[in-house]
């Protein structure tokens, strides 16, 4: 592949900033970074001779084939066509270098609307916001004139001309790629040559990109993964030995002479390879049968020597991060979320939310993400199985739609962002504690230990010289506040192992019950299931049980109770959490909200207030356990 | 200056001053211009454009053979100028040669003082008539002209738009694109009028794409990109 400064630079390519604003702008020839400086009338383009792309046209495809076709039509005496069908053919030339230019072009046509109360970084929307406005100069181009035309002509009339796709718009829009092919490929590769996904680096590079760009690297990475779906799909066998016979026989057929002799396996083997994405990539981007072949062998057989195993992790895993860029890239397709109405406000949420991603990629952390651990929950150093669900690493894409969300967060009021609601009036009830659990708290307030100031245990000198005594510095014991809606699905005996396990915490359990009983009942309870060392008997007896309240609506109130209690605060909760939803004039609507944002906006008030999720009673059991041991 | 002022102070200015300098980037109209502004009534214009290899011969006179087989004195552009009360436009005065430039020192007098012996046989003496004024023009700034010329024109004006007239010519589509394309000192950059025009003529038969690559040669990608670049911006 030849790199960027072996190539002869052809002085053409030039920018006209000067139609922006008639100033004469002093712009310098440069291989990156192509940029506009308004404010001191410079810039920087990108030349033409930095692009090298080429695809074939449906003409030249047809061509390249048709000597295959007619070697295999007589070797295996069948009508054998290959078609163009999944190939990318283009009968136009392309030069990306002119892309970017216009991009740049376009970033001073049009400006960034204002976004407000975003917690991402200007560059980041500016990024996101390139999409729309590739469309908007796209729809000028096209429209601008007719629209003129039509608006005179019928200046009353019902009919608008739209801002939604017309014509070609959406297509021309979606196709423009900013990114030469070889600079995909030498991506791709180094990305894989990394353990972790170099989610940062993918990030930087996919930002300023678009949607086709980073659809040509999913194209790039699915050859790849197919030429190992290829070599491993047989009878199943997966084995390193396998693959790897079954990669050298497919080379072989694939580097072997068109003119020479061939065996009907031989020449079938070669028809099914040739109807694989492998190497259909293959032709189209490097006009030869095996490039995608002989990029997995070098990450095989070369210096970075990978099993095809892990080859095909660090290639899932890339995928993954290519699928949920292009998701996000997916929604904010102009001429999906954009009307007449919002044409000079553009498109905020959407912007927003890839704008968030793109920060995410680039700057985000992913070791943090998953679910932010409270403090009181690292400080416990729980062993790693012992984590509770909620807080165990997630997938890639889960992660970094966490991350997206992080920053999307206080955006807007929970009233707002979730629908108006309000939670249901609390009572607090204190539930028959009967059940005496002093007993299990007899532990002795100091333990012997081989270090100290005054010796205490003298008598274990003779054994294991722990003669000292060291203060036990926790107490089984907390607080938790058990969700009691029917969601959770626990019996009796649930709750009360619980209780059994952490006896000297204090143990609530809550839970609403529906607007439309109209009795003296409260809303909402909070009942103690135990406190000083005493419990209740049994579940049954609760008035949560007794009296039918198995719905949510006390989310927050039992989460900001449980925020003034004495630490570790635990929630036991599937984080179903619904409220009751209100009119705009403030009256009950007798309906009820659940949502994301809600749920969202539950989970950073737990964060926020050091409080560990335990998402059903299995794992509060377990969790509870692991505390007790300590 | 602004679009209205460099042309609206030339209108107003060519014709009442007697020694005008318009300079500015090629392709904006001034050599045009000049010949058209507020001319008198039957008042011819005599131009001449000045190269390095011009010499006085032209501007001054010169013998030529006559049908007797002597030599007759035939006046140059300028004494022809001075004594039919023309205006005398010179373009490109920035590039006349040293033989030229002295000549132009007299030519360029204040015209109470004007006046000069002819070297023919009759030694005509000769002196501006009533109307005779100049505009010279140049591309590029008037610093690069010698101190002692430079300071003949008392009025100099800076063209740096195109003149209305010479854009109408230009559709309404290439408009915008031209005019930045045209008015960019950078020489490397810029493209002419001129070309403009030749190639909204040829695009009539011939597709934009064809028409640009045989007006704008090796830049005519650029110049689709900028027209396109023009057709995508908003309306103001």
């Amino acid at each position: 592949m030849m790199s960027k400064n072996d190539r002869q630079v052809q002085l053409t390519g030039m920018l006209y900033p000067e139609i922006l604003d008639n100033k004469e702008y002093q712009v310098s020839l440069g291989e990156q970074n192509a940029h506009i400086d308004r404010d001191n009338f410079t810039a920087t383009t990108l030349v033409d001779g930095f692009c090298e792309c080429e695809l074939k046209t449906t003409q030249e495809l047809v061509e390249f084939k048709k000597p295959y076709e007619d070697k295999f039509r007589k070797v295996l005496d069948t009508n054998i066509t290959f078609g163009s069908w999944s190939h990318k053919t283009s009968d136009k030339p392309i030069n990306h270098a002119s892309n970017v230019r216009k991009q740049v072009m376009y970033r001073e046509m049009f400006k960034l609307p204002p976004f407000q109360g975003v917690k991402v970084k200007k560059e980041y929307l500016n990024r996101a916001y390139n999409l729309h406005r590739h469309y908007r100069a796209s729809w000028n181009i096209h429209n601008k004139e007719r629209k003129k035309e039509h608006d005179k002509q019928q200046e009353n009339a019902r009919y608008k001309w739209k801002y939604q796709s017309r014509g070609r718009v959406s297509q021309e829009v979606k196709h423009t790629e900013l990114i030469c092919y070889d600079i995909i490929h030498q991506s791709v590769i180094s990305w894989l040559q990394m353990e972790d996904t170099p989610v940062q680096q993918m990030g930087q590079l996919l930002s300023v990109a678009h949607i086709s760009d980073a659809h040509n690297a999913k194209s790039f990475v699915n050859a790849l993964i197919s030429v190992l779906n290829w070599c491993s799909d047989d009878e199943h066998d997966t084995t390193e030995a396998f693959v790897n016979a079954e990669m050298q026989l497919a080379l072989k057929v694939l580097h072997k002479s068109i003119t020479g002799r061939w065996t009907k396996l031989e020449a079938k083997t070669f028809v099914d390879l040739m109807r694989t994405d492998a190497v259909k990539y293959s032709i189209d981007y490097d006009n030869s049968l095996s490039f995608a072949y002989e990029i997995v062998e070098t990450f095989t057989k070369g210096f970075v020597k990978l099993t095809y195993t892990e080859l095909l992790r660090r290639l899932l895993n890339l995928m993954q991060v290519l699928d949920t860029i292009t998701n996000y890239q997916e929604e904010c397709l102009p001429w999906n979320v954009v009307g007449i109405t919002t044409l000079k406000r553009g498109y905020n949420k959407p912007i927003k939310r890839l704008g968030a991603l793109y920060q995410s990629l680039c700057e985000g952390n992913f070791s943090k993400y998953g679910k932010l651990q409270p403090k009181s929950l690292q400080q416990a150093k729980v062993q790693q199985a012992m984590t509770p669900q909620y807080y165990q690493s997630k997938g890639v894409s889960d992660q970094i739609s966490d991350a997206v969300n992080e920053l999307m967060k206080g955006d807007k009021k929970i009233n707002e962002r979730a629908g108006r609601h309000r939670w249901a009036n609390v009572s607090f009830l204190q539930g028959k504690l009967d059940k005496d659990l002093a007993g299990k708290l007899k532990v002795r307030k100091q333990r012997p230990s081989d270090v100290g100031a005054v010796p205490r245990y003298i008598n274990r000198w003779v054994t294991d010289k722990q003669v000292f005594a060291r203060k036990r510095t926790t107490i089984k014991g907390g607080t938790v506040a058990i969700d009691c809606s029917g969601s959770m699905s626990f019996n009796a005996s649930d709750i009360e192992e619980i209780v059994n396990q952490l006896p000297a915490s204090h143990i609530v359990g809550y839970s609403g019950k529906g607007q439309g009983k109209k009795d003296d009942r409260p809303e909402g309870v909070i009942e103690t299931f135990a406190k000083n060392q005493r419990a209740i008997t049994s579940y049954d007896n609760t008035y949560i049980c007794e009296n039918d309240y198995y719905q949510n609506y006390v989310d927050v109130p039992a989460i900001m109770w449980l925020s003034r209690q004495p630490k570790p605060r635990m929630l036991v909760s599937d984080m179903e959490v619904v409220a009751y939803a209100v009119r705009p004039d403030g009256t009950d609507s007798h309906t009820y909200v659940h949502n994301k944002e809600l749920r969202m906006y539950c989970e950073e008030l737990c964060r926020k207030h050091d409080i560990i999720i335990l998402k059903d009673v299995d794992e509060a059991k377990e969790f509870a356990k692991s505390l007790g041991k300590r | 200056m602004s679009e209205s002022n460099c042309w609206t102070l030339a209108e107003q200015v060519i014709g009442n001053s007697d020694r005008v300098l318009l300079y500015g980037v090629p392709g904006t109209g001034k050599s045009y211009q000049a010949t058209l502004y507020n001319l008198e009534e039957k008042q011819e214009v005599v131009s001449t454009t000045l190269t390095e290899d011009g010499s006085a011969m032209e501007l001054r006179g010169h013998f030529i053979p006559n049908e007797d087989g002597s030599m007759s004195w035939l006046h140059g552009t300028a004494i022809n100028a001075w004594l039919k009360g023309a205006r005398f436009v010179v373009n490109e005065i920035d590039h006349a040669s040293s033989d030229v430039l002295t000549f132009l020192y007299s030519i360029l007098d204040d015209k109470q003082f004007a006046g000069m012996t002819l070297p023919n046989r009759e030694q005509t003496f000769v002196k501006p008539s009533k109307g005779f004024n100049v505009v010279a023009t140049m591309n590029g700034n008037p610093d690069s002209l010698p101190e002692a010329l430079a300071d003949r024109f008392p009025v100099k004006i800076n063209i740096d738009k195109i003149h209305p007239s010479a854009l109408k010519k230009i559709p309404k589509k290439y408009r915008k694109a031209c005019e930045s394309m045209s008015l960019i000192q950078d020489s490397a950059r810029r493209t002419s009028i001129r070309a403009w025009a030749e190639f909204n003529r040829l695009s009539k038969f011939m597709t934009e794409e064809d028409s640009a690559k045989v007006v704008f040669q090796s830049r005519y990608r650029d110049v689709l990109d900028t027209i396109e670049n023009t057709q995508a911006q908003d309306d103001e």
